[in-house]
């Protein structure tokens, strides 16, 4: 008895030293200088032109790739990027761009370049989206429906090469959103000699999965788990970034991300669940960095239905969603209630007194006096996994089913995912759905013309099958009239008409949030284009 | 298992007795026999006796923590969920489906694996070599492994999951009650009862069941500690029961993303899986017990 | 030894043999007719020898995902699992081999109770849910032990055996030591999760066996001859309980699998749980064979294994093996 209580304590002490390792198990000098930054979704592809999804964005956007122009976020005014100047010419139909000079691409493993970043890639890069002979014009881009969907194809007619460091656009009418689209996501300039080089050994695909920019970091790897490596670029042209190394992992759950992050395994998550906001803004080691956007919740009503063809139905079943508890319940402090399809920044939002309709019981009465048929079960139709727009689109449409059930209507709740959704969505049978858009450019344009325009599918966007003249006439004049006032009044004018029509119930503005360890300084997150960890700093708190 | 024959009973009925009186004995035994019936009755009327429906909404009682916590209501003992849902009613309707599912496929499959178990055993040749390289096949799959291939096959629903979860767990129960079965035809008093002339049926019923009590037992509860397990499992995993069910695994793994704010409606369901399989587990090892000193 | 090998070898053919047919089944039900190579063939039958082929030679597809080849992705998976396992068995037999011996030495005691109450608990506890439990630990202790993820990012261990224990070490030259214990300060919790099964088997099985020594006559011999308890436990005893236990503990190989991938998912941790399940979820239905094959493989494999090795551990069964079958 007595020698076997000694062997087993022998073998705990043996356990607790194991674990006592613990203490010293982390490298401190890699520790120091490696960012890691945990993400909920694996990026689709290594090109912002042919993804347009938030993990895709923020993995390369800032990191990778630079554009011709961004936008100051402070002044909110265009500056220079890869291109050093610009003038736009009398007609408004010519801008030619300055290049910057010696900008040299990534060297990688994979590709060493022996020219420096000039105009044939800014041609490259914008040919490849608008030529559809181009021979890199269908590589990858049978990935998704929504792919290449960028206005250049409306907004160019022409690029022109002018000599090495010069290239002019060539717009098709007057736009005034040319410079907002060359700041977005999908304008970032890749290497042509890559990609050259990459058509010559028969791989062209590998363009978008082993991406070539001229970004503060250069790809490494990315492993089928999810996790992408990327290494400082000693070559870049502006402040060289204080990070060694930046790592992006995958994990879907919100909850693992929030505890990697108390345990110093994340530096940086994003989107932490709106449960967990309350804690984490009361935590003094986590920085809470929240943007508002442009980004919608909305609930489509499908106006091709005979049973919701009547507007003043729609309103009607507007009134009996109870969106405070929508806000609470799904997205604690994540997003902000609204009653507009456009955001509280948008320069075009008409202010209005915009009251808070919630009326069950005056629901129900306008129902009665309309005739509506309360035998008829409505469908609500429900994305299965979550979007950005919505972090749990299940439970918001139990809390709508129940509020219908106040008024009398009955609701069932349809969850589907992927081709599914899609092919419901295209064929049109169903009653609404529960949707939301991304909003990837600063422009009222981008929100009203998915959701509202008769060219836009229902897969696109347009999943209330919205089509009438006077929105479509709207909709177009706002577009060409380069006068700014003009172009705020045709908005205001289109926004009556949807406030009018209730095709869609706005449910709530959402905010990029991302939660940023306290070591962790200068990580900017512009909610169109992705989290930027150019400047960001790792600084050591012991 | 009472038999009321005539004939038998002075042989049968009276080592019942005896292991029922040697059970009564062991008082934790007989409260985890109590609480098995308890249990069995929540499942079954579960819907009748609980205070609120598992899917009544609340808005102005959400996320509340138990009654006996701060900020708690004696209405909704366990809290209630973002929806503000009951988690006691949900926790009881969670049972209906973990528990009531994990007895109904114990059941079935006790009955279908003693049956091929026992005939194999009976039987002898190719039927029965057949057989045995069928479950050696099959027992190296791992449950979780087939069951998530019959509902990959199936789609995922409850009633598949307990399908699959079943037809994993078959091949297990036939085995080990093939090899209680085998160890006890060796023994000299069935060569006995064959020599008397005895009918396969009546040498199992009256020679060989009787006599397999305990390990049976033993198995049984195995593979309803087995069952609970993975029904809970694959809920959890979402193979299993679909949202509006509320399923313990599922309604774990449902409120996973609330862990930090209200971690009650992760520890309840949790604690209701362990309890079940303690009680269970207790009960059955009582009765083990009970059985072995009856026959000593 | 040959014959017996050559008759094991037998079995394991017939055994590997349904569970290809098995792993055709499913292959045929799960992908669609598009799959061109085997639908040229006019019937079942032929398509099932031209599957047969491809698995001989070490084809057993590619994921529709990745396009990588099943085999060696679900090897490398599984070398991981196999990790997860063995640091599990480890952790259990320290645990529990002395437990079960105290138990079976002292039945029916206070302490045998004691003992059985923590193996029924540890059999009680839902793999997952303590899973989940445990990601509530940093909020309270802080940054104590990593709960999600094989091993710190800020190791790039290049994947070479699919063990990462064995990867860590081939990284000394960058990393020195520190990769290996982040790899075991990685291991630890779900491997102490995955164990609580285990150890509740072993606890069974060791207490079981015991009791068995204790009551067999060359003990009872040792007793009359007068040697004081301790060395009859320690000389006589522990040599002749422990050795059954091991084709019993075989038996729970794949309940052990099948918690291990359990637990994969719930810590996210590479192996074969997670990638079936990651790829299950993505709509690659092609890995189920895949993954079936090469788990069923090992376990058959493992199982002769320790059968020959218990044939010469004990010179006694190789007798037994010839009597009856």
């Amino acid at each position: 008895m007595y020698l076997i209580s000694l062997r087993t304590t022998r073998l705990i002490l043996l356990l607790l030293s194991i674990v006592s390792l613990q203490g010293c198990y982390q490298n401190k000098q890699l520790t120091d200088n490696t960012l890691i930054y945990c993400t909920e979704n694996n990026p689709t592809s290594f090109n912002p032109q042919i993804s347009n999804d938030l993990a895709s964005l923020d993995a390369t956007t800032h990191q990778i790739f630079n554009r011709l122009v961004k936008l100051d976020s402070n002044t909110n005014r265009f500056i220079p990027d890869l291109a050093e100047s610009w003038q736009q010419s009398d007609d408004k139909l010519h801008y030619r761009f300055t290049l910057r000079k010696n900008i040299s691409f990534h060297h990688t493993d994979f590709f060493t370049p022996t020219r420096f970043f000039n105009a044939d890639d800014v041609l490259f890069s914008f040919n490849r989206m608008l030529d559809i002979q181009h021979p890199y014009h269908t590589v990858n881009n049978q990935m998704e429906s929504y792919s290449y969907s960028h206005p250049f194809s409306n907004l160019l007619s022409k690029i022109n090469k002018i000599d090495e460091h010069t290239v002019e656009f060539v717009l098709s009418k007057p736009d005034v959103t040319l410079l907002a689209n060359l700041a977005a996501h999908y304008a970032v300039i890749q290497s042509k000699q890559y990609a050259d080089q990459s058509l010559q050994r028969g791989q062209p695909e590998k363009i978008d999965f082993q991406p070539i920019g001229t970004g503060p970091f250069k790809f490494k790897s990315y492993t089928s788990n999810g996790v992408i490596r990327y290494q400082k670029n000693e070559l870049y042209w502006q402040d060289m970034t204080n990070i060694e190394n930046l790592i992006y992992i995958t994990n879907p759950s919100a909850t693992k991300r929030y505890s990697k992050l108390l345990s110093g395994e994340c530096d940086v998550i994003s989107y932490p669940a709106a449960s967990q906001l309350e804690a984490m803004s009361k935590n003094k080691e986590i920085i809470l960095n929240s943007k508002s956007t442009s980004n919608i919740a909305l609930w489509a009503f499908n106006t091709k239905q005979t049973i919701l063809q009547d507007d003043k139905v729609r309103y009607a079943l507007s009134q009996a969603i109870d969106k405070k508890t929508i806000l609470q319940a799904v997205y604690f402090q994540s997003a902000i209630q609204t009653n507009t399809l456009l955001s509280k920044q948008s320069w075009a939002l008409k202010p209005r007194i915009d009251e808070n309709i919630y009326a069950s019981q005056q629901a129900k009465e306008k129902l009665q006096t309309l005739n509506y048929d309360f035998s008829k079960t409505l469908s609500i139709l429900v994305p299965e996994n979550a979007a950005v727009f919505n972090p749990n689109f299940h439970k918001t449409a139990e809390l709508i089913q129940s509020n219908l059930a106040d008024i009398g209507v009955m609701a069932k709740i349809e969850s589907l995912s992927g081709t599914a959704l899609q092919a419901r969505l295209f064929s049109g049978d169903y009653d609404t759905y529960l949707t939301g858009i991304n909003v990837h450019i600063n422009d009222p344009d981008s929100i009203f013309r998915p959701l509202l325009s008769c060219a836009s599918s229902p897969e696109n966007g347009n999943s209330s099958r919205w089509c009438s003249p006077h929105t479509e006439s709207l909709l177009e004049q706002s577009l060409t009239e380069s006068n700014f006032a003009q172009r705020i009044k045709s908005y205001y004018l289109l926004q009556d008409e949807i406030y009018k029509k209730r095709p869609y119930l706005p449910i709530a503005h959402v905010l990029r949030l991302d939660a940023i360890s306290s070591s962790v300084l200068n990580v900017q997150v512009n909610p169109l284009t992705g989290i930027n960890f150019q400047y960001a700093i790792k600084q050591d708190l012991n | 298992m009472l038999i009321n024959n005539g004939f038998n009973e002075d042989k049968i009925q009276s080592p019942l007795r005896y292991i029922w009186s040697i059970f009564k004995s062991k008082s934790i035994a007989v409260v985890a026999m109590w609480l098995v019936i308890l249990l069995i009755f929540a499942a079954i009327f579960a819907p009748h006796f609980v205070p609120h429906s598992p899917l009544a909404q609340n808005s102005d009682k959400m996320l509340l923590p138990p009654y006996w916590v701060d900020g708690g209501d004696i209405d909704h003992i366990l809290g209630t969920d973002d929806l503000g849902r009951d988690t006691l009613s949900r926790v009881f309707h969670g049972l209906q489906f973990t528990f009531g599912g994990a007895i109904l496929i114990t059941f079935i499959v006790a009955i279908i694996g003693m049956v091929i178990g026992a005939s194999a055993a009976l039987t002898k040749g190719i039927k029965a070599s057949i057989l045995h390289h069928l479950l050696d096949a099959l027992l190296a799959i791992p449950s979780l492994l087939l069951a998530l291939i019959l509902i990959t096959i199936f789609g995922p629903s409850y009633y598949n999951c307990l399908i699959a979860i079943s037809l994993s767990l078959l091949p297990q129960f036939i085995r080990a009650s093939y090899l209680a079965i085998e160890q006890e035809l060796g023994k000299q008093y069935i060569i006995a009862l064959q020599l008397d002339g005895a009918t396969n049926l009546r040498l199992f019923r009256y020679g060989i069941l009787p006599n397999i009590l305990e390990p049976t037992i033993t198995v049984i509860n195995r593979l309803f500690t087995m069952a609970i397990i993975e029904i809970a499992t694959l809920g959890f995993l979402g193979f299993g029961a679909q949202l509006p069910q509320t399923e313990l695994g599922s309604l774990i793994a449902s409120s996973m993303e609330l862990i930090y704010l209200s971690p009650w409606l992760v520890i309840f369901p949790g604690l209701a899986i362990f309890l079940v399989i303690v009680i269970v587990n207790v009960f059955a090892e009582g009765l083990r017990h009970a059985v072995i000193e009856g026959e000593e | 030894m040959l014959s017996f090998l050559i008759r094991r070898l037998n079995l394991l053919l017939i055994t590997a043999f349904i569970l290809t047919i098995i792993a055709f089944a499913i292959d045929r039900s799960v992908t669609i007719e598009s799959d061109l190579t085997l639908s040229e063939q006019p019937n079942y039958f032929f398509q099932y020898l031209s599957y047969l082929f491809n698995l001989l030679d070490g084809n057993f597809g590619y994921s529709s995902l990745d396009n990588q080849p099943l085999l060696t992705r679900g090897l490398l998976f599984f070398n991981a699992t196999l990790e997860l396992c063995f640091s599990a068995l480890l952790i259990s037999c320290l645990i529990a081999i002395p437990l079960g011996l105290l138990a079976g030495l002292f039945r029916n005691t206070k302490l045998d109770y004691m003992i059985m109450t923590v193996a029924i608990v540890g059999l009680a506890l839902p793999v997952f849910w303590v899973g989940v439990m445990a990601v509530l630990l940093p909020s309270v202790w802080g940054d104590v032990l990593p709960v999600d993820g094989n091993l710190s990012l800020i190791y790039d261990v290049p994947t070479v055996t699919g063990f990462l224990l064995i990867d860590t070490l081939l990284v000394t030259k960058e990393y020195g030591l520190f990769a290996f214990f982040d790899r075991i300060a990685h291991l630890i919790l779900p491997s102490l999760v995955l164990s609580f099964f285990l150890v509740t088997e072993i606890i069974r099985l060791t207490r079981h066996s015991m009791t068995m020594v204790m009551r067999s006559n060359y003990i009872k011999a040792a007793y009359a001859k007068g040697f004081s308890r301790r060395k009859i436990v320690f000389t006589h005893a522990l040599r002749n309980a422990l050795p059954p236990i091991i084709p019993q503990l075989r038996l729970q190989l794949s309940t052990v699998i099948s918690f291990a991938m359990t637990i994969e998912i719930v810590f996210n941790l590479d192996g074969i749980g997670k990638w079936l399940f990651t790829s299950l979820k993505a709509g690659d239905y092609l890995v189920l064979p895949a993954g079936m094959l090469i788990i069923t493989g090992f376990i058959l494999f493992f199982s002769i294994l320790v059968e020959i090795i218990m044939v010469i551990i004990s010179p006694l069964r190789r007798g037994s093996l010839y009597v009856d079958k």
